[in-house]
C-alpha cells in the first residue's frame, strides 16, 4: 500500500512539474533589454514575433513590418536614448506618449525619421519638420526623447528637432516600427529624467536654483 | 451498508474534498480567466493665477498729479501632475468549459452502457457501478469532462493554436464494465487546432493527446471536428484510441464485480460530443477586452431553480400533508439562450443540460437535453426582462412546457423572477427505482404553474452585448 502511495506522490509530482514547466514559459513575444542594470526595459512585439529580435542586452533588431513596445514600470516621466541604425529602407516612426491601443491610430507623438528629414506629429496633426536632420543608412544617429511634464524635447545627436509642450498624457510606452526597413537599435536605454534635467520647472530662476543647489550638494 | 464500503465512500469524500481545495487554492493564486494589464498616463496641468487687488483710498485723488496708483498685481503658476491608470481586462484562455459529453462506439457491444447520443441519456434502470451493460445499444460508451480548461501554449516559435489544457475530472468509459474505464482527475491535454472558418461559431479540426495519472494511468490520442462555441454551446464528432492500465488497487478494480486484478485497457472509439458552458476564444479574440467581448447569448446560466404553486394534492417538497405555499419546483442546469441573427435578435433558441419539474407528488418529469425556442424582450436596460418560450424534450419525459419569466438581474452571477407556464408530460420510460421511490411514478399530467425562480451563475445579456447589434 505504502508503495502505492509513494507512486501516486511521484506521479503528482511529475505532472506538476510538467504543468509548471509549460505554464511558465515565457511568452515568445515579451524580452526585456537592459536587464542587468537597474533599469531594465520590457519589450513587447507586436508584431509577427520573427520580425523583432534582441541581438544584445541593450541591442534590438526590427526587420520590416516589425513593431516593438518598450516600457518601463510605473515611468512616465523618462529620459529615451538610443542610436539608430537603418541598414536597409526608408525610414523609422517612434510613438512617444502613445500605448500599444493608441498607436495605431497615430495617437500620442509620432517622430518620423526618414530619407527626407525628421517630422514630429501630434495626434496625427503636424508639428514640426527638419530637413537638415536626414536618414542615412548605416550610419548611426543617436536619438533622445526627454518628456517632462507637458514639456518634452526630442534631439538627434546634438541638433534640437523640436522642444515644446502637449496636452497630450504622458505614458509609460515608446513604440517603435521602421517605414519598410530594418532598423537596429542599439544603447538603449530608458531612465528616470534627472533632476538637472528638468526643464519643466516653473520658471527659470527656480531651475537656476535648483541647479545651484545641485551643485552646492 | 458495510463498514467497508462506509469507509471506501468516506475515503472518496475526504479526496473530492482535498481536489475541491486544492482547486480553490490554485484559484486564488492564479487568476486563469483574465490577463491584466495597467498602462499608467501622466497628465499635467500647468495654470496661472492672478491675482489683481485695489485698495481705493477713501476720499476725493488729485488729478492731473502722478500718483502711485493702489493696483497690486500678484501672479502665482502653479503646476499639477496626476496620474492616471487604466485598467485593461482580456480573456486569458482558449477553452473554459463546465460540462462535456460524449457518446461512444467501439466499445465491446455485449457490455454497451446504453447512454445514447452525446452520452447524455442513460438508461436509469441500470444506472450502478456494478451494471454490466447489454447489447441492444449502437453507443457502448462515454467519455465526461468537468471542469476543462485549456490556455495558449506558446512553444515552436509561438506556433500557432496550439494549447496546453486540463480537467478537473476525465472519464473514459470505453462500455459498461467498469474495471475497463479510464478515470483521471487533472488529466495533461496538449492539443493543436486548425481552424475551418474563422468566425463564430468556429468550425475547427484538432489534434490532442493527453495523460491521465490518477486513478488510471493512460494515454489518450484523439483527433475531433468542432463546431462552437455559441453561447458556451458546441457540438464534436471524435475518432481517437486511449490506452492504459488500472492498478489492482485503483477505485476502478475494486468497484469491479467479478474481483479482478490490474486490467489493461485499449480502446478505440468514435463518438458524438456536446458540450455545456464551454467558451471558447481564437487566439485574436484574447486581445479583446472583456468589455468588448461579442457575446450570442441573452442568457447563460450554470443553474436556474424555481419554486412553484400548481394546485397538486401533493407536495414534491414535503412529505407530510401540510398544505404549502410551493409544493413544487423546477430545477435547469447549464443553460444557454442564444440569439438568432434576425427580428431584432430578440427570437433565441435555448438548451439545458437537463430540465426536472417535480409539481407533486407522481406529477413530476425529467428531460434530458431539452430544446426551447423564445423571445426576449428587455423591458428596463440592465435590470428587467421578459422570456416567453415553448420548451420540449423527449427523453425520459416527454415535455412540453409553454412558460414566460420575468427576470431582475441582481448581479452578473444571481438573477431573481417570476415564472409562469404550462406543462404537459408524459413519461413512458421506466425511470428506474431510485428515482421512483423518491418522487413517486411520473405519470402523464397537464398543469398550469406559478412561482418565482433564481438564476445561479446565470448571467443575463442586454440587446447592448450582443454580437449582432455591435
Amino acid at each position: 500500500m505504502n508503495k502505492y502511495k509513494y507512486k501516486i506522490y511521484l506521479q503528482a509530482l511529475a505532472m506538476l512539474t510538467v504543468l509548471s514547466s509549460c505554464a511558465f514559459l515565457p511568452s515568445p513575444d515579451e524580452f526585456v533589454l537592459d536587464k542587468r542594470t537597474n533599469s531594465p526595459i520590457e519589450c513587447r512585439i507586436l508584431s509577427t514575433i520573427d520580425s523583432v529580435e534582441q541581438i544584445n542586452d541593450s541591442e534590438v533588431l526590427i526587420s520590416n513590418g516589425g513593431i516593438c513596445a518598450m516600457k518601463r514600470e510605473d515611468l512616465t516621466q523618462s529620459h529615451f536614448m538610443c542610436n539608430i541604425n537603418v541598414s536597409a529602407g526608408s525610414g523609422i516612426r517612434f510613438y512617444f506618449r502613445s500605448d500599444p491601443i493608441k498607436y495605431r491610430q497615430d495617437g500620442g507623438i509620432v517622430y518620423e525619421f526618414n530619407e527626407r528629414g525628421s517630422f514630429v506629429f501630434e495626434n496625427g496633426g503636424h508639428v514640426q519638420t527638419v530637413d537638415s536632420i536626414r536618414l542615412q543608412r548605416n550610419f548611426p544617429i543617436q536619438l533622445q526623447f526627454k518628456q517632462d511634464g507637458s514639456k518634452y524635447l526630442i534631439l538627434a545627436d546634438c541638433d534640437t528637432v523640436y522642444q515644446g509642450t502637449t496636452t497630450v498624457a504622458a505614458t509609460e510606452f515608446i513604440i517603435i516600427k521602421p517605414i519598410s526597413s530594418n532598423v537596429t537599435l542599439t544603447r538603449v536605454h530608458l531612465d528616470h529624467i534627472f533632476e538637472y534635467d528638468k526643464f519643466n520647472v516653473q520658471s527659470k530662476s527656480d531651475k537656476e536654483q535648483l541647479l545651484e543647489k545641485l551643485r552646492n550638494n | 451498508m458495510s463498514n467497508l464500503a462506509q469507509n471506501n465512500i468516506m475515503k472518496l469524500n475526504y479526496k473530492v474534498l482535498v481536489a475541491l481545495l486544492m482547486t480553490l487554492g490554485l484559484t486564488g493564486c492564479f487568476n486563469f480567466t483574465t490577463r491584466v494589464e495597467r498602462d499608467l498616463y501622466t497628465i499635467t496641468e500647468r495654470d496661472t493665477i492672478t491675482y489683481i487687488e485695489q485698495k481705493n483710498a477713501p476720499g476725493n485723488r488729485d488729478n492731473g498729479v502722478i500718483f502711485p496708483s493702489s493696483r497690486t498685481i500678484e501672479s502665482y503658476r502653479d503646476m499639477q501632475q496626476r496620474d492616471s491608470l487604466v485598467q485593461h481586462d482580456y480573456p486569458d484562455f482558449i477553452r473554459l468549459s463546465i460540462f462535456e459529453s460524449v457518446g461512444t462506439i467501439g466499445g465491446n457491444n455485449n457490455y454497451s452502457t446504453g447512454s445514447g447520443l452525446f452520452g447524455i441519456f442513460p438508461n436509469y434502470q441500470k444506472l450502478s457501478s456494478s451494471n454490466r451493460g447489454d447489447s441492444s445499444s449502437l453507443f457502448t460508451g462515454g467519455i465526461y469532462r468537468v471542469g476543462s480548461g485549456e490556455w495558449r501554449l506558446r512553444w515552436f516559435r509561438d506556433a500557432k493554436d496550439w494549447t496546453l489544457g486540463t480537467s478537473i475530472f476525465e472519464g473514459i468509459f470505453p462500455d459498461a464494465r467498469v474495471e475497463n474505464s479510464l478515470v483521471s482527475i487533472f488529466p495533461l491535454y496538449v492539443k493543436k487546432r486548425w481552424y475551418i472558418t474563422d468566425k463564430i461559431p468556429y468550425l475547427s479540426v484538432t489534434a490532442s493527446v493527453g495523460v491521465g495519472w490518477y486513478p488510471s494511468q493512460y494515454l489518450n490520442l484523439s483527433g475531433s471536428l468542432d463546431l462552437g462555441s455559441m453561447g458556451g454551446l458546441n457540438l464534436r464528432a471524435y475518432l481517437g484510441v486511449a490506452a492504459g492500465v488500472n492498478t489492482k488497487n485503483s477505485y476502478m478494480v475494486r468497484q469491479s464485480p467479478i474481483g479482478t486484478d490490474a486490467t489493461t485497457v485499449f480502446a478505440p472509439y468514435a463518438g458524438l460530443g456536446i458540450s455545456f458552458l464551454d467558451f471558447h476564444n481564437s487566439v485574436p479574440e484574447t486581445y479583446i477586452e472583456w468589455k468588448d467581448h461579442p457575446h450570442s447569448s441573452w442568457d447563460v446560466g450554470i443553474l436556474q431553480l424555481s419554486f412553484l404553486y400548481s394546485g397538486t394534492d401533493s407536495s414534491a417538497l414535503s412529505s407530510g400533508s401540510g398544505k404549502t405555499l410551493f409544493n413544487g419546483v423546477m430545477i435547469k442546469a447549464l443553460n444557454t439562450n442564444i440569439s438568432l441573427p434576425f427580428a431584432n435578435n430578440n427570437f433565441y433558441f435555448g438548451a439545458s443540460l437537463f430540465n426536472l419539474v417535480a409539481l407533486g407528488k407522481n406529477e413530476w418529469a425529467l428531460g434530458i437535453l431539452p430544446l426551447r425556442v423564445g423571445y426576449w424582450v428587455t423591458l428596463l436596460p440592465d435590470e428587467l426582462s421578459l422570456d416567453p418560450y415553448i420548451e420540449t424534450s423527449f427523453y425520459p419525459s416527454a415535455m412540453y412546457n409553454f412558460a414566460a419569466r420575468l427576470n431582475l438581474r441582481l448581479s452578473k452571477f444571481l438573477n431573481g423572477g417570476l415564472i409562469i407556464g404550462y406543462l404537459v408530460s408524459s413519461t413512458n420510460y421506466s425511470l428506474g427505482r431510485d428515482l421512483t421511490d423518491s418522487f413517486g411514478n411520473p405519470g402523464s399530467f397537464s398543469r398550469f404553474y406559478l412561482g418565482f425562480s433564481v438564476g445561479i451563475g446565470d448571467r443575463i445579456f442586454y440587446p447592448e452585448n450582443i454580437r449582432y447589434n455591435k
